[in-house]
């Protein structure tokens, strides 16, 4: 059996041809966490459906963080730090919504949120950070900073759009189907949306999840 | 040079003709007080003091007067001294009844300084911006014989007999006119409900029949709409920016359409807000938002409840992003010129008030306070 696990401009269009009939003969698949189908008889696809992430460490997208007090939101952020000071987190304030429940999560190696702070014209010497316990943040599906390119498709699929931003890969995958997601029904927001910024090496340098501000 | 204790927060340029009503032209020589109706001049006797000034429609201080006359001026169009006949001291209060300063000679209109001699402000306008076809430095366009400016300033908004706004000269200064009864406006201004900016015509004529009403002592905000009959968590209405006069009078001086949620918990509560810090949301902003956007004009203002509720975070803005409706935030829905009209508006009331009260009144609203009650977005 053959996984494919890298996908690139040349046969990604085949294979989501080939997804495209897939799904027209078994739509049930879409639904299916796995399943092996055989397409030919040299290559199998394992097509995975997306699923989102709302976790990452203990906080929970759109659910008050009860360990949370008074918090310093910098233009409705919270920026975070690792226990290292490593990795760097920034929390989206929810608006309209309850004291510390956040819509966003955004992780960023210590390189990369340089670059967040000189677009954010912030100082990373002088802003407030909140100092976390934790080493590194992980998502509950267990996306992680260093995480290769193929294993972030294998876990979320092949349903989403990669574009080449400033010499990085960027994939995207969005949930924006009202009617029928009960996730965003759950909350009542109009679109979900999961960002992973890779290095040339393929490596997770920077992923954001959660809600987009409608 | 005279100190003075009296500027203004904005120092804009102001250009007035009969700002206050009279019906009076200038004879051409700025102060001999000719009347074109009625004997007006006679009839705006201005109290300084131990003395009774006597001026012109243009507010000259023609002739002072005690018990007798004590002294006679008059002026030429740009303010120079063409008669000045006295038995005693001089009066200070001269060209459109502005105090001159003794030392140079400048005339204090409040804003800024005016040589009369020469003919021109001392200092740039600070709205020149808003009029770049008119120098910074040129008196009331260069029409003195139609036109003073009572205090360097522009003069503000007009409001037809029925408070329904007709529009502005450019400037939001606190200053409030009203057409007098007897006089309708027929006057076609597609933007009047964003407060269009009227053309020096237009001014010219509204300027002739207006009464001075006063000046604004504060501004408010006022959400007022309805629940959707579709979805009870989204709020279709106006929000409207309120001018109360100081004997509290109100005009609405702009009305905005805007929408509150169905996203999130919906749209805010009723009760009364405090609105402050405009801040840059666009797309050149270190914070830009696209959720606050709308054809690259992005701003925010904080709504601040003044009322117990679990809500936070409630904002004013644009209604970006690619859906329609916020998450409880007031969400502007009109195009970038109404957008800018109200953020430029704003900017100018929040450089005289630190805060601006506001009132959300949204007929039907489930009033939902975040509590467990996430909106069903009714989809």
């Amino acid at each position: 059996m053959v996984l494919i696990t890298e996908l690139v401009m040349g046969n990604r269009l085949i294979i989501l041809f080939l997804f495209f009939i897939v799904s027209c003969e078994n739509n049930s698949l879409r639904n299916k966490e796995t399943e092996d189908l055989v397409i030919n008889d040299t290559s199998i696809i394992r097509v995975v459906e997306y699923i989102p992430d709302i976790c990452l460490n203990e906080f929970t997208l759109m659910e008050k963080i009860e360990s949370f007090g008074d918090e310093k939101l910098i233009n409705d952020y919270l920026f975070c730090k690792s226990k290292n000071e490593n990795e760097f987190l920034a929390m989206a304030a929810n608006y309209g919504d309850i004291k510390n429940e956040y819509r966003l999560f955004r992780v960023f190696r210590k390189e990369q949120f340089k670059t967040y702070s000189e677009f954010r014209n912030i100082n990373i010497e002088t802003i407030y950070f909140k100092q976390l316990d934790d080493k590194n943040f992980i998502s509950e599906s267990y996306i992680k900073l260093g995480l290769d390119k193929s294993d972030l498709i294998a876990k979320k699929g092949s349903d989403y759009l990669m574009e080449e931003i400033d010499g990085y890969m960027r994939i995207t995958y969005k949930i924006i189907d009202y009617e029928k997601s009960d996730l965003l029904q759950k909350y009542s927001m109009p679109e979900y949306r999961s960002e992973y910024l890779f290095d040339k090496n393929n490596k997770l340098i920077q992923f954001n999840f959660g809600f987009i501000m409608p | 040079m005279n100190q003075r204790t009296k500027h203004t927060e904005t120092s804009p340029n102001s250009y007035d003709a009969a700002a206050y009503g009279y019906d009076y032209r200038h004879d051409g020589f700025g102060g001999s007080a000719q009347a074109s109706q009625s004997a007006a001049w006679s009839r705006t006797l201005t109290e300084h003091r131990s003395s009774l000034w006597i001026t012109d429609g243009a507010g000259n201080a023609c002739t002072e007067r005690s018990r007798s006359v004590n002294q006679h001026l008059q002026y030429l169009p740009f303010g120079e001294q063409f008669i000045d006949q006295r038995n005693s001291n001089d009066i200070r209060f001269k060209f459109t009844g502005k105090e001159r300063d003794s030392e140079t000679g400048f005339d204090y209109f409040g804003a800024r300084y005016y040589s009369s001699d020469i003919s021109v402000w001392l200092s740039v306008d600070p709205l020149s911006d808003m009029y770049s076809s008119t120098s910074p430095f040129m008196y009331v366009r260069g029409n003195p014989i139609m036109l003073i400016d009572p205090d360097g300033m522009r003069i503000g908004d007009y409001y037809d007999k029925n408070k329904n706004y007709i529009g502005n000269d450019g400037i939001d200064d606190g200053k409030v006119y009203q057409v007098k009864d007897g006089y309708t406006v027929a006057y076609d201004n597609s933007n009047v409900n964003y407060g269009g900016q009227l053309t020096e015509s237009e001014t010219d004529i509204l300027k002739a029949v207006s009464d001075f009403k006063g000046t604004v002592s504060e501004t408010q905000l006022s959400f007022t709409g309805s629940a959707n009959v579709n979805n009870s968590a989204q709020a279709d209405g106006t929000l409207n920016i309120i001018q109360v006069l100081a004997n509290g009078d109100e005009y609405t001086r702009g009305s905005f359409d805007a929408v509150g949620g169905p996203w999130g918990n919906g749209s805010p509560e009723n009760g009364e807000y405090l609105t402050s810090n405009l801040a840059d949301r666009g797309p050149e902003s270190s914070w830009s938002n696209a959720g606050m956007t709308v054809n690259g004009i992005g701003f925010s203002l904080n709504l601040d409840p003044l009322f117990e509720t679990n809500r936070t975070l409630l904002r004013i803005h644009p209604d970006g992003g690619n859906y329609y409706g916020t998450q409880g935030c007031i969400g502007l829905t009109g195009e970038s010129p109404q957008l800018i009209i109200f953020r430029n508006l704003i900017e100018n009331v929040l450089g005289v008030q630190t805060s601006i009260p506001t009132t959300i009144s949204i007929i039907g609203n489930p009033n939902n306070n975040g509590t467990n009650n996430r909106a069903s977005n009714g989809e």
